[in-house]
């Protein structure tokens, strides 16, 4: 019950700053996306397991916030969740360089597939326009706000760790 | 060796666990399209709003002031001379002014709402937008009206330089336009001058495109793009925007057309919804 609880806030969290405080802070249409940080930090702490049953539930609140069809971006941000805890096991950065190579990595993984999979459903978007004026801007802003919210967030995530600096949260 | 302990454990997947989510994730898609307005997950996106509305409201609430500061920074230059008290009334005066443009401003807002709501000859409401778009992709804003307004699924939505959305979910208490800059968003339109009709639709970087124009009759940069009412949901004669470029290869079925919206959509704070009597609802691709 312990092991849910820090998620499950950290997540309800998340959707309150994404209605409240996101399209507050977007930067030329982009809008950041607090759940999906929420996701990646709790895989980079926790595994890919975790991760991909809080990209699952995240998903699925993010989809539900929006206005287009429900279930595809769960399906996305469950894959992102558990490739991004496999890729924190694998790679040999550390420090900083972990969490913002990994949600850099992430935030353009989850916006390609993202895009593929509403094509599939029908929603046509132009690929090449959205690559520059969303994903790479989605990922540049992720990564900024990554550096900010990792060292606290992974506190709130794994309290039973002591952490106390960034090299030991990596 | 311990280190290594954890390494190991954090790195293990579980492939079934993970096959298992993604198969829950298409269920739901497919339940989602199966189900009709009425289902479970549609009632759950519909509580869900409703129950975010205090949420994005203190947002762009707390947002206010930070904005207004922000705006009254950058027009007023610092007088570095001794004159404390000139300066303490120089603020006051200032925000006094500030409030009094405010107020003329939204003044002449209300006036062009009421003016373009004559013009249109339908039964019209006055809504304060209240939510900004969540997402980078499903650009819709929300609304302080809802079903005791009379607010309806498939109300079109107005701005005074012209047509803003569509109201695609309603509470009792507020509704989510979507925009007619949503990538899933459609409207049937006409060119004003050649009365060619197509579908404009929305792009990501917010901008519009008219598609499916005849080649024969291709608008130029400044033509007039209007609704044409056809497939029932906007009513006829609305202003979407202007034609900004006009681009036709010879290989191309239909010309690229680029419109540019007349209404401020990232800044506009009050909008109309019409509300004509046999509104059709809304699609569930997002548009006519």
């Amino acid at each position: 019950m312990n092991k849910i609880l820090p998620p499950a806030g950290a997540l309800l969290a998340a959707v309150v700053l994404q209605v409240a405080l996101a399209p507050q802070i977007a930067v030329f249409g982009v809008v950041p996306n607090f759940i999906f940080l929420v996701v990646v930090t709790l895989a980079l702490v926790e595994g890919p397991v975790a991760g991909g049953v809080c990209g699952f539930v995240g998903g699925l609140l993010f989809d539900l916030l929006g206005t287009s069809v429900v279930g595809p971006y769960a399906l996305v941000l469950t894959l992102v969740g558990y490739v991004a805890g496999m890729l924190s096991a694998s790679m040999f950065a550390e420090g900083w360089l972990l969490p913002v190579t990994v949600v850099a990595i992430a935030s353009l993984i989850t916006e390609i597939t993202y895009a593929i999979v509403l094509a599939v459903l029908g929603v046509a978007t132009s690929f090449w326009s959205s690559l520059f004026t969303l994903m790479l801007p989605s990922a540049l802003y992720h990564t900024v706000l990554v550096v900010l919210a990792y060292p606290w967030l992974a506190r709130v995530l794994r309290p039973e760790r002591q952490i106390k600096s960034f090299r030991r949260l990596a | 060796m311990k280190r290594l302990e954890i390494d190991t454990r954090r790195g293990a997947g579980r492939p079934l666990v993970l096959a298992g989510l993604l198969v829950a994730s298409l269920i739901i898609t497919t339940v989602w399209y199966r189900e009709g307005t009425g289902g479970p997950l549609h009632t759950l996106r519909t509580g869900l709003t409703a129950a975010s509305q205090p949420f994005a409201v203190a947002g762009t609430w707390l947002a206010t002031p930070f904005r207004g500061v922000g705006n009254w920074l950058s027009g007023v230059s610092v007088d570095q001379s001794d004159y404390r008290a000139l300066k303490a009334q120089n603020l006051d005066l200032k925000q006094r002014l500030a409030d009094l443009e405010e107020a003329k401003l939204e003044n002449e807002r209300i006036r062009q709402l009421v003016d373009f709501a004559e013009a249109q000859d339908l039964p019209t409401i006055g809504a304060h937008i209240i939510g900004r778009p969540t997402d980078s992709r499903q650009l819709s804003i929300l609304i302080d009206r809802g079903t005791n307004s009379g607010l309806k699924v498939g109300d079109a939505v107005v701005a005074a330089g012209g047509l803003v959305g569509q109201v695609v979910e309603v509470t009792p208490w507020n509704a989510r336009v979507r925009l007619i800059t949503d990538p899933e968003s459609g409207v049937a339109a006409l060119v004003q001058r050649t009365r060619a009709n197509g579908i404009v639709k929305g792009d990501l970087s917010g901008g519009l495109e008219l598609d499916f124009v005849d080649k024969k009759t291709p608008p130029v940069v400044g033509d007039v793009v209007l609704t044409s009412g056809l497939g029932g949901v906007y009513p006829k004669g609305i202003v979407i925007g202007e034609v900004t470029a006009v681009a036709s290869l010879s290989s191309d079925l239909y010309p690229v057309v680029s419109i540019a919206s007349r209404v401020d959509i990232a800044r506009i704070e009050e909008v109309l919804v019409l509300q004509a009597e046999t509104t059709a609802a809304a699609l569930p691709g997002g548009g006519e």
